[in-house]
């Protein structure tokens, strides 16, 4: 599916604003304005021009200039769909809704795992990344989207034997001053507690303390990112930035959002780099801990991860192709092409 | 042209001719040209403009009307690199140069595989195209990229039992229906015994001719290519047309060529399609044999070739990521792009 450019988008352009500026959460940014503005910058369109983003956020515009890109320190908020209608502002993304989006010849996603490969960081076991989060989602309601203490516990006895694996939770250790979080209420959680009983496991933040005068947080996220070739993630943004990263095995754990309608296996997930990262979307425990299984095997042979042969059935069953969702249009999704709504 | 105005080109679309033409060898124009074509097009910048190709290119310019695209009836002709500078009809394609081509914004490749998804070509086993030419090469009088008689017989023997394999080489029968062929003298070469020690493989030609019917063989062969995940090719413009394939398995008897330098490892085989496909080159016959073993260990999940460890193991020592080649450079890769250059610079 692609998306074809008109004379109404190309005269936008022509009057894009001298500062781009975004509004909204950290993993609608990575895959709709970033690759627009990548594209632009690669196109010489962004000559003379800026990015007005949010704090913490330089790194990931690693292409522009210094003097190219104003951070803001304002909280992150997410801006309903109906309300992306600014011309200067979202209509002159090809992509406004990252839900609905569709590959765009005005878009362009930087390599990150080139951009940010270092010799800084090494370790003795290959990587594992595990994200999680903790907060309040859509409507104020109570978290949905996160692994259990439970399932992080079973998740670190499979795999601290054989891998390094690096536990992200952003907020785990009060609010971070690196960078601007979305707008979702953090909540306590009682992870710290359980990594103290895994001494094999790092903590994100532990790590990046030691660290800390050489990377900003996010520099170093996407340092270590570009390390990794596994990924086990919740559903939301953090998942959006594990499939930036070329040739990776990334397993969702996905129990309510609107990305199986569409971005999981027809949009973005499937074009951030190449090769796309090879998706797991688990939807119960049951389906997270085969998967977890799955991802803990294999081994990554010219830049791309492939899972152990035993496992093929399993990352077949656990394939994002697999879902008919008939649930009311959510999110925007109401402007989904016809024929990917039938 | 400087930079500004190319990029004032493409977004007035000022320069374009009318019709926008294409001289040169068919695997260059799948790789350079037809996906600027594609971007253009998707840009809104195609306009009114047609394109002048070769006969039996209409399948691969799916995208436009029958009013835009022209086939001329006339054999293809390699054109020196040094002649696609100036203000020529190369100029203006953001690489000219297929051997040192990067990653442009200025190009989209079709998604080819879900295009030409049929259901013409359901068999029982897995699909596998061989891929082979011979014809004079360069300024040889003899071939040099091409699969020997003995090679088949190793190929089919040894994969027959776990593929439904197609032999593919253009002119086989000694006509060329359809299709502009590329400028080379083709030589005597006659397959005609293996293909018959191996009737399960299927002569691409043959099938066309008995079932084919009111389908162009460019349709037809693609219809093949993107039911297959598993390719076995010489080197050459014909393994440029499975490199777009996603999510294949690919290997590349490779004797003599200046894709050593850049294209295997960091040029189009790398982005023409997501997944790119595992690339693997050989060059020689021991190194085929080897490579061999990788489809002996090969599963297909969620679009995208899976290899067994072994496979793995096989595809990571032929890997194009292994090749250091010294030599002089010809083809205009003299000045080999950095690996992961983008093309924003003109």
């Amino acid at each position: 599916m692609h998306l074809q450019i008109d004379q109404t988008q190309l005269a936008r352009l022509a009057a894009m604003p001298e500062t781009l500026k975004y509004e909204g959460e950290f993993g609608a940014e990575l895959v709709t304005f970033i690759p627009f503005v990548y594209w632009c910058h690669c196109i010489g369109l962004f000559k003379g021009r800026k990015v007005s983003t949010y704090k913490g956020m330089r790194p990931l515009y690693y292409f522009l200039g210094d003097d190219q890109v104003i951070e803001r320190d304002d909280t992150r908020h997410w801006v309903p769909f109906a309300q992306r209608k600014s011309p200067d502002q979202w209509l002159v993304l090809p992509n406004a809704n990252e839900h609905t989006s569709v590959r765009s010849p005005m878009e362009y996603f930087p390599d990150y795992r080139s951009a940010f490969s270092t010799g800084e960081l090494t370790f003795d076991k290959p990587l594992v990344v595990i994200h999680n989060k903790y907060n309040r989602e859509w409507d104020n309601e109570p978290p949905r989207n996160f692994f259990s203490l439970e399932n992080l516990d079973e998740m670190f006895n499979m795999l601290k034997g054989g891998y390094q694996v690096v536990y992200i939770r952003h907020g785990m250790g009060g609010v971070s001053q690196g960078y601007s979080l979305d707008h979702n209420q953090l909540m306590d959680f009682g992870d710290g507690d359980l990594l103290a009983r895994h001494p094999e496991v790092l903590s994100f933040d532990a790590l990046h303390e030691r660290f800390k005068d050489r990377f900003s947080v996010n520099a170093f996220k996407a340092a270590l990112y570009a390390k990794s070739y596994r990924f086990i993630s919740v559903q939301g943004g953090g998942a959006y930035q594990c499939a930036m990263y070329s040739g990776s095995g990334l397993l969702i754990y996905h129990k309510e959002g609107p990305e199986i309608h569409h971005s999981y296996s027809k949009g973005f997930f499937t074009r951030t780099a190449n090769p796309a990262p090879l998706l797991l979307v688990a939807t119960n425990r049951a389906e997270l801990m085969a998967g977890v299984q799955a991802i803990g095997s294999g081994f990554v042979f010219s830049g791309r991860f492939i899972p152990g042969s035993k496992h093929i059935n399993r990352m077949k069953r656990l394939s994002p192709h697999r879902f008919k969702p008939k649930r009311p249009a959510k999110y925007g999704m109401a402007e989904l092409p016809v024929h990917l709504v039938q | 042209m400087s930079y500004d105005n190319k990029t004032a080109a493409y977004f007035g679309a000022r320069d374009l001719p009318d019709v926008i033409d294409y001289v040169g060898e068919f695997g260059a124009e799948l790789v350079t040209f037809l996906p600027f074509v594609y971007w253009l097009y998707r840009a809104g910048q195609l306009g009114n403009r047609k394109i002048s190709t070769y006969r039996g290119m209409r399948s691969f310019y799916f995208f436009l009307a029958d009013d835009q695209l022209v086939e001329k009836d006339e054999p293809r002709k390699f054109v020196n690199f040094k002649s696609r500078i100036g203000l020529t009809r190369w100029d203006f394609l953001p690489n000219p140069n297929e051997h040192i081509a990067v990653r442009s914004p200025y190009e989209a490749f079709p998604n080819y595989r879900k295009q030409f998804k049929s259901a013409r070509f359901m068999f029982d086993k897995p699909l596998l195209v061989v891929h082979n030419k011979f014809n004079r090469e360069w300024n040889s009088e003899v071939p040099i990229n091409f699969f020997s008689i003995n090679e088949l017989e190793q190929i089919f023997s040894r994969l027959k039992a776990h593929y439904q394999i197609v032999y593919v080489r253009h002119g086989r029968s000694g006509t060329v229906d359809g299709y502009s062929p590329d400028h080379n003298v083709m030589v005597e070469f006659d397959e005609t015994r293996v293909m018959q020690r191996h009737p399960e493989v299927i002569d691409l030609e043959h099938h066309y001719r008995e079932h084919g019917s009111g389908v162009a063989i460019n349709q037809y062969k693609n219809e093949l290519y993107a039911a297959c995940y598993h390719f076995i090719s010489v080197q050459g413009g014909g393994s440029y047309q499975c490199a777009v394939y996603s999510g294949s398995l690919l290997l590349i008897l490779h004797r003599r060529g200046p894709e050593t330098v850049h294209s295997y490892a960091n040029g189009f085989y790398q982005y023409a399609t997501n997944p790119a496909p595992i690339c693997m080159v050989a060059f020689n016959e021991r190194q085929l044999q080897d490579g061999l073993g990788a489809f002996e260990d090969s599963s297909l999940c969620q679009g995208r070739v899976m290899l067994g460890p072994n496979g793995s193991r096989i595809a990571n020592e032929l890997a194009p990521s292994r090749i250091h080649r010294k030599g002089q450079p010809v083809f205009g890769t003299d000045r080999p792009p950095l690996p992961g250059e983008i093309g924003s610079q003109f």
